[in-house]
């Protein structure tokens, strides 16, 4: 099933809804976990039992960490002084040893699953190169769906249980609700058992408002999915697979087109899951807050794909940072650099660690790699930069809070980010780094441009990108968009409701003539 | 208890609003013409909607294999009965069945012929069932198939005139002039055991062609063209089970070859998917020999009513003898 | 508290940090000033602040961070 297909939306959801509605309050999680399995089933077949597996040691591990810390904590409240001391550190040993073996064994299955290949790949060459004559298999594994997003909501659970921010959860199949809740099941958000369990769990009724806001939401995602993504996937195709044929500027527009198509296809998903979410009272965490809007590249990550960043920053980038050696290193730095230098160098050691983690996280390839290494690379500049821009902004009287500033740093992060997202879609990295080349060598502009779209389709994607700008502008300005249509009369509302359906309808980039575009992020 | 039912009516009289403006646009870009260039989807198969009322007894199901082995004009030439094919490329068994249903609401065919290609065609259940779904909702709402035509609205889609004036004289049929030997011989055909898996979808949109059939008193023929590409013995051997099952007669020419007798060597366009003009003409023969041995033909030549036929005749000759090489493509893009 | 918002305005001069109460949620402090901050408040006050305490609510504010330093000096 696809999130913007008839099956789901015309079949699948109005049942779920209908019989969440006829269960009574006690027994909705089921319902939702029911459907979940039935969502995974229909798209990744057997593979669902690499997610039962996943949840089930997920479970295991909840439970022994809370054990072994409840009866930790019982031996130590009979002991007294140093006695007790040496039995918290016992406790504290054995249960970093059971987190790490959980860690280990979601990140692990998910290495093998999906990264195997790869290394095994790239070692036959490098062994071919050397001049062995020894070659390794090279499995290559089915994926199941989700499974880059469900492990990293799994490792949370693991240290959030690990660290006591939140209490092992006993009953394995809430668990499995809260590692596959189909709205977020494809694509993420990645959510934190801490914030969706609890309203996974509470079966709220089914409100008006949440309803209504929930399908609002839902065609806005849909919007953004059939009619900008889909239909901008036929130029975007025609320029990254025949970029020979193309001249640099339309290359240059290739990447920002590809970049708009990411944006409305990732985005447009996120809507609709959370949407629907909505629909059940579960509030899922956001992924997008208007990321083209972003000063810097840093600032992007924290608008862009927030669950994965955010992910990466509190389960990797502090542990990481804060680790024994690593304070060591910055105490050293401390005494001979001073403060700043010192937690400079730790953080751009951590922030490498991170994005070659979140590079390849995307995928087992080279581009995928060098796409974490280039934001890296921008980062840990502007980082170690930052003082000296200070005080030259100042030397040349630059005001930086004036609007052409800002506006020029916005500028300059959305073509940053459409390089970047340029060797994020090109075939291979060598691809990439062509595209690049002639994007920086080839000025010239094209004689006559056909990239598969008419006349209309050009003004309707013109509008549909002014209509989805415009919404963002005003989100910008924190105006609540939803809020201030609920409190108008209903015809109008409903006249706004009527008009987005029949836009989706009319306008979408679907049915005959067009090639079904799978949800992009599904492929991660 | 006002207070309680304010929602669900309200809910009500959304949906009903958005049932009426969806009936609206359906309306407003469905087709007013059956051409290609009015935008009609497979216009070839949809020829059909300008024949005369109840004229057509005879309906042929199937995917590209039919279209490009049955040409319903030789069997007028040669048997006096009127045909159509309604077969479309890579056709879905449920899309089979929605030709059937939308075929009988202007004709009242006495026989179906379903090619045997759609029962094994399937993409993994839910996929089939998504398709289904989306098939289902075109036809409650043909904006669902046709809201593209957004892009060529004229007044006329305003007014809204409807009139299907373009009539194909091939009558589904699609003729090739390509040649392309198949050299693997009859091997294909060789005896297994183990008969290819009919998915429970597929039998059951077959269960509801053959329910529909039997309602309406319509007699059900189910064939195979030859196809080395396409067909197999596994194949031959789960429809003759899933046939018999049902009590549907059903021949399969590719065990025929001989009395057919396909020369692999020029009746084909592709190397052994379609056949082109030579194999269909000595399919179409044998398939009318055959049909008319069980007496399943009726001989219209005589009746003034269907003079029509006698000119298309004459269209199709000429067609079918301008054309020395190519597919022959019969002009449902111009006027 | 005075030593604290020394060390605050040391690391971050532009702020008003002894009003502000969203020193992390309006991106004030970023990730980098966070490392310092730790760096310099494991120092000043001989404790060590794990990653667990590295959380919105624990910086958003002078209040916050001398709440969790507190607490963790008793520990």
């Amino acid at each position: 099933m696809r999130y913007q297909g008839a099956l789901f939306l015309l079949v699948f959801l109005p049942l779920v809804l209908l019989a969440y509605k006829l269960t009574p309050r006690r027994g909705r999680w089921c319902v939702l976990l029911l459907a979940s399995y039935i969502f995974f089933f229909s798209i990744s077949g057997k593979l669902l039992l690499w997610l039962i597996l996943s949840t089930a040691c997920m479970f295991a591990c909840g439970m022994w960490l809370e054990t072994v810390r409840r009866d930790g904590a019982d031996a130590a409240s009979k002991l007294a002084g140093e006695e007790k001391k040496a039995q918290k550190k016992k406790t504290d040993r054995a249960l970093r040893g059971i987190v790490a073996c959980g860690v280990i064994l979601q990140i692990g299955t998910l290495l093998c699953l999906k990264y195997l290949g790869f290394f095994a790949s790239n070692l036959n060459i490098l062994l071919g190169k050397i001049g062995l004559g020894l070659q390794l298999p090279v499995f290559r594994f089915l994926l199941p769906i989700g499974i880059s997003f469900y492990t990293l909501q799994a490792v949370s659970y693991l240290v959030d249980v690990y660290r006591g921010t939140v209490r092992a959860d006993r009953n394995p199949f809430r668990l499995a609700l809260y590692m596959s809740f189909f709205p977020g099941l494809m694509e993420g958000p990645i959510a934190r058992y801490s914030d969706t369990a609890q309203s996974l769990y509470d079966g709220a009724p089914l409100t008006y408002r949440n309803l209504t806001f929930g399908v609002q939401r839902m065609v806005f995602g849909l919007f953004k999915k059939i009619v900008i993504a889909d239909r901008l996937n036929i130029a975007v195709k025609e320029i990254f697979e025949h970029y020979d044929t193309h001249t640099g500027t339309v290359i240059l527009l290739g990447a920002v087109l590809y970049t708009c198509q990411l944006y409305a296809d990732f985005s447009g998903i996120m809507d609709m899951g959370i949407g629907i979410g909505e629909m059940f009272g579960v509030r899922m965490p956001e992924n997008f807050r208007r990321p083209f809007f972003s000063k810097s590249i840093s600032e992007f990550w924290t608008r862009w794909h927030i669950t994965l960043g955010a992910w990466f920053r509190d389960y990797l980038y502090y542990p990481l940072s804060l680790s024994a050696p690593m304070k060591k290193l910055t105490a050293r730095c401390r005494r001979r650099f001073g403060n700043r230098q010192a937690a400079l160098i730790t953080a751009t050691l951590s922030l490498f660690c991170v994005w070659l983690c979140n590079g390849l996280w995307h995928g087992a390839a080279w581009s995928y790699l060098f796409f974490g290494m280039y934001h890296f690379f921008f980062i840990a500049l502007a980082n170690i930069t930052e003082p000296l821009t200070g005080k030259l902004l100042a030397r040349l009287h630059i005001p930086t809070e004036s609007a052409p500033w800002r506006l020029f740093r916005i500028l300059r992060t959305c073509l940053l980010v459409c390089i970047g997202e340029l060797f994020f879609r090109a075939a291979t990295l060598t691809d990439g780094l062509r595209m690049f080349g002639r994007i920086v060598t080839d000025f010239r502009l094209p004689t006559e441009l056909s990239l598969g779209l008419d006349r209309h389709d050009v003004v309707l994607l013109a509008v549909a990108v002014l209509i989805v700008l415009l919404v963002s502008i005003l989100g910008e300005r924190g105006v609540d968009l939803r809020q201030r249509l609920a409190e108008k009369p209903l015809a109008l509302r409903w006249g706004v409701y009527y008009t987005a359906l029949l836009a989706v309808i009319f306008f979408g980039a679907y049915g005959t003539g067009y090639i079904p575009v799978d949800p992009m992020y599904a492929a991660f | 208890m006002k207070q309680k039912l304010k929602i669900p009516l309200r809910a009500v009289a959304f949906l009903a609003g958005l049932t009426l403006l969806l009936l609206a646009g359906s309306r407003l870009v469905v087709p007013k013409s059956n051409l290609l260039g009015g935008g009609m989807h497979n216009a070839r198969a949809s020829g059909y909607l300008s024949e005369q009322e109840h004229t057509v007894d005879i309906l042929f199901l199937g995917d590209s294999v039919t279209y490009s082995s049955v040409s319903p004009m030789q069997l007028w030439e040669q048997y006096g009965c009127t045909s159509y094919v309604c077969s479309t490329p890579g056709q879905y068994i449920e899309e089979s069945y929605r030709y059937l249903v939308d075929f009988c609401e202007r004709q009242s065919p006495s026989l179906v012929v379903l090619e045997a290609g759609p029962l094994f065609r399937s993409s993994g259940w839910y996929i089939d069932f998504g398709r289904a779904t989306y098939l289902k909702a075109e036809k409650l709402f043909p904006i669902f198939r046709y809201h593209n035509r957004w892009k060529s609205l004229s007044l006329r889609d305003l007014t809204g005139k409807i009139s299907y004036e373009w009539k194909n004289p091939l009558k589904g049929f699609v003729p090739s002039y390509e040649e392309q030997p198949w050299t693997g011989g009859n091997s294909y055909m060789n005896p297994t055991d183990t008969p290819r898996l009919v998915r429970e979808f597929n039998r059951f949109y077959f269960d509801k062609i053959v329910r529909f059939c039997r309602d309406r008193d319509i007699e059900l023929q189910v064939f195979s063209a030859p196809s080395p590409v396409n067909w197999n013995y596994a194949k031959h051997l789960a429809t003759d089970r899933l046939t018999e099952e049902y009590g549907i007669p059903y021949m399969d020419m590719n065990l025929h070859l001989q009395d057919v007798k396909i020369d692999w060597a020029h009746d084909t366009r592709d190397s052994g998917d379609h056949l082109n003009i030579n194999g269909a003409k000595k399919t179409t023969a044998y398939l009318g020999a055959y049909l008319n041995g069980l007496g399943l033909l009726t001989d219209r030549r005589s009746d003034p009513a269907y003079a029509n036929w006698n000119a298309d005749l004459t269209t199709y000759i000429q067609t079918i003898s301008r054309y020395g090489g190519g597919e022959a493509q019969p002009s449902a893009t111009g006027s | 508290m005075e030593k604290l918002l020394a060390i605050l305005s040391e690391i971050a001069p532009d702020v008003d940090a002894a009003t502000c109460e969203t020193l992390v949620t309006d991106h004030l402090l970023d990730s980098l000033a966070i490392l310092s901050l730790v760096a310099e408040l494991e120092d000043a006050y001989d404790i060590r602040i794990p990653a667990v305490e590295i959380v919105p609510a624990n910086f958003n504010s002078a209040h916050a961070i001398l709440a969790m330093v507190n607490r963790l000096e008793e520990a």
